[in-house]
């Protein structure tokens, strides 16, 4: 054999497939060969979902008020926020950083609590708790707790004065109050700072604006409750001319100065106005006509006090009129067969009155007996033709006038 | 006789209560901040009695060392000491000679001292240093030289003090907190204005400041403070080009110089909607403004607010008739009368009949320009009221 130098042979395609199919095969054999493990410990494939969610580095929406937090999760954070692993001021910080993150996404109910925590480690630094208490006022805002928001910028500003997001923060909140005049306040503290502050300009014009609105409002609603008491005085006078007697909230019945608009409010569902003072200076009252025979009533909605009873009889009943109503099956509810009657308290008793039907309003209103119940006089109607009349008048004393 | 003689002589002839120019000049060593207190204070009451006559007050002004020395006391003694040199300097302050002499005297700058005393919140001598400026402004040397400081002021950091800085002592409710009021900060700006580089600084639009004038058109506690703020805010609207910022939501002037001028007359709700927000729903017990003369310039203000045609349709469409007309029944002065008769008629004229955008630039006749000349000639002539304590 020669020494000849060692050429690599030169393979042709057909052996080099067969090279590699033999190298396929042995490696085959080797992993075959090999003892089998389990892999165990992994994500299953069912549930390899619900794990990367519950993965802190996969994780991929934020977790919901009251979701619990996974093993891992709730390592991190107890590892984030020990107190043994970091110092106050460093977990300080962190709150703060933490309630700057929620802020940003707007979970500002978060960002409060954490700026809270930041704030009750109680560290020394000034510019900390003034960020604190001026972001804390800023999630506050916008949760929509103005009160709370201007104490902590009150704070913040007590701590570093001429500080002009609190400032700025603070006029906000007056303004969403409605304290024109507080708010105006603010921006002056704000222009003593900095008196070309574009914004505070700009604010201060608005709550000024504001505050005349303000201002003109309290006028009206004070010229509009002078015409109100003055509307008032002038329908007790009136009753009180009048004699008229209203029951009082102790159910006693009360006259003259005694008399209140609240006691004249109608207590019938459905009917807005009791009794008014007209232009002419007459009285119309809403009446209520009761018919026990048959359980019916009648509202007449205004009646002038100087009307005849009669006439508001012959209005309802009268064949010009309303005619017979249909519960009046027996036909006695004609205006002349009409009685009317009222009933009073004498101490410990119950009487009625009959009342003549062509009395004016006026005169038996002025009766000392009648008294007006519920801002809505009422009277009872009987015919004369009816065996009810005598059964419901049998029940009672009665007072021919 | 000897020169003592003469002098003793000299001196029983003026009475008991002059000195010789010498004597004053003594006075001065007594006035020291550090002097003992009863020295200081009998010093000082011996002063005021001088101030009380008209030979005293030119013999005062005369002894520039003892000027200085109440200008020292007032700037760093904080007993009443401070308080009578600030009373002493009053009195003197009141008569127009007096201007030359304060402002010269040496030791620590007048107008200075005298800013600085009366924006100091917790000062009892600031209102005495108020009048005193008050005073000064009356002449265009002290005008000067005040604003030259306030201007100056506003180049430097803190402590110095600007125009802001005086309208929100004058304006701010309790600003002095040992019960001095500052009223007199009104005439002072009222002077001031008529420069026109404080009307410049006045009505800057960056900054609120004019605004800060407007609640008090209508001030009853005090009529030295309305006339002033009234008069300063008439001499601002002798500038046109502001004229829309004026009337605009910025700064929204026209109802404050009506509201004076408005009575508890009832309007219906048509007319009522009309009106600005400022003047609806007037309380029945709303009175005019008393004075005349602030009635007179509210109304000059208002008619300069119509020199332009956009400014009179705004002065318009706020109602300003509204007011005028019930006004003008009421007015029983016939100068007034006459001021209010030429706003109306401005007002009620439509534009076209007006013809004339800025009045301002009508061409006055020479034989009209002279007659207008002469008579506000004779007007300045007339002596202005003093203002002493």
């Amino acid at each position: 054999m020669a020494d000849q130098p060692h050429q690599p042979k030169v393979m042709t395609d057909a052996e080099r497939d067969k090279l590699a199919k033999t190298l396929d095969e042995e490696l085959d054999q080797f992993i075959e060969g090999l003892q089998k493990s389990q892999y165990k410990d992994g994500w299953k494939e069912e549930t390899w979902e619900k794990e990367m969610q519950e993965h802190p580095f996969f994780r991929s929406k934020p977790f919901e008020d009251g979701e619990e937090l996974p093993p891992l999760i709730q390592g991190l954070q107890a590892l984030k926020y020990d107190p043994s692993l970091h110092t106050e001021e460093e977990l300080a910080f962190t709150y703060k950083e933490d309630g700057n993150l929620c802020f940003k996404v707007k979970k500002y109910k978060h960002a409060v609590l954490n700026y809270t925590e930041g704030l009750r480690k109680r560290h020394p630094n000034i510019e900390l708790i003034t960020q604190l208490l001026t972001n804390r006022a800023a999630a506050n805002f916008h949760l929509g707790n103005f009160r709370s928001s201007l104490r902590d910028c009150e704070r913040a500003v007590r701590l570093t004065p001429g500080h002009m997001k609190a400032i700025l923060r603070a006029v906000q909140c007056c303004t969403k109050l409605g304290r024109s005049a507080e708010a105006l306040s603010w921006c002056d503290r704000g222009l003593a700072v900095d008196s070309t502050h574009a914004e505070l300009v700009r604010l201060h014009h608005a709550a000024t604006a504001q505050q005349r609105v303000e201002e003109r409002n309290r006028r009206q609603a004070a010229l509009k409750e002078r015409k109100q008491k003055a509307a008032d005085d002038r329908l007790l006078a009136a009753l009180a001319e009048r004699g008229v007697s209203v029951l009082s909230e102790e159910g006693k019945p009360v006259s003259g100065a005694a008399v209140r608009p609240e006691l004249l409010v109608p207590q019938v569902p459905g009917l807005e106005t009791g009794v008014q003072l007209t232009d002419s200076g007459d009285l119309s009252w809403p009446l209520m006509f009761l018919y026990p025979e048959h359980s019916q009533s009648d509202l007449v909605r205004a009646a002038l006090d100087t009307d005849p009873i009669s006439g508001h009889l012959e209005a309802m009943f009268g064949a010009d009129g309303g005619g017979s109503p249909e519960w009046d099956t027996a036909g006695t509810y004609r205006p002349d067969r009409l009685e009317v009657y009222y009933e009073y308290e004498d101490g410990l008793e119950t009487r009625v009155v009959r009342v003549r039907t062509d009395s004016r309003i006026r005169d038996v209103l002025a009766d000392k007996r009648y008294v007006v119940k519920g801002g809505v006089p009422g009277f009872i109607v009987l015919p004369r033709d009816s065996p009810f009349r005598t059964v419901f008048l049998g029940r009672y004393q009665v007072d021919e006038r | 006789m000897s020169q003592q003689t003469l002098r003793d002589v000299a001196r029983a002839r003026r009475g008991a209560f002059t000195d010789s120019d010498a004597a004053i000049s003594e006075l001065s060593q007594f006035l020291k901040v550090d002097t003992r207190t009863d020295v200081k204070a009998a010093a000082l009451q011996h002063v005021l009695g001088l101030t009380g006559s008209e030979a005293g007050r030119r013999q005062l002004l005369a002894a520039a060392d003892v000027l200085a020395q109440l200008k020292r006391l007032v700037a760093e003694d904080r007993s009443p000491a401070g308080h009578d040199a600030s009373l002493a300097l009053l009195n003197l302050s009141g008569f127009a000679a007096a201007g030359a002499p304060l402002l010269a005297a040496p030791g620590p700058n007048t107008a200075e001292l005298l800013l600085r005393r009366a924006v100091q919140t917790d000062s009892r001598l600031a209102d005495a240093c108020c009048m005193v400026l008050s005073n000064l402004s009356r002449h265009p040397a002290g005008c000067a030289a005040i604003w030259r400081c306030l201007r100056d002021g506003s180049a430097e950091a803190d402590g110095a003090v600007t125009v802001e800085r005086l309208v929100v002592a004058l304006c701010q409710r309790d600003f002095n907190t040992v019960g001095c009021k500052l009223d007199y900060l009104g005439p002072l700006l009222s002077n001031l204005t008529q420069l026109p580089e404080a009307r410049s600084y006045m009505l800057d639009r960056d900054r609120v400041v004019f605004q800060r004038l407007l609640p008090f058109t209508d001030y009853q506690e005090s009529l030295v403070r309305r006339t002033g703020v009234i008069g300063a805010i008439k001499n601002c609207c002798f500038e046109t080009d502001s004229h829309m910022w004026l009337l605009g939501p910025d700064v929204d002037l026209l109802p404050r110089l009506l509201l004076p001028l408005t009575g508890p007359e009832p309007y219906d709700d048509e007319d009522m909607e009309k009106l600005p927000v400022d003047l609806q729903y007037m309380d029945e017990t709303k009175t005019r403004e008393a004075d005349v003369d602030i009635r007179k310039m509210l109304l000059e203000a208002i008619t300069q607010l119509c020199a332009t045609r956009s400014a009179r349709e705004r002065v318009r469409a706020q109602g300003a008739y509204l007011i005028l007309r019930e006004y003008h029944k009421w007015e029983t002065d016939e100068a007034a009368l006459e001021l209010c008769e030429e706003l109306v008629n401005i007002l009620i004229k439509t534009e076209d009949e007006i013809g004339v955008d800025d009045l301002k630039a009508v061409q006055i006749p020479n034989d009209v320009a002279e007659r207008l000349h002469k008579e506000s000639a004779a007007a300045a002539e007339r002596p202005a009221p003093a203002d002493t304590a």
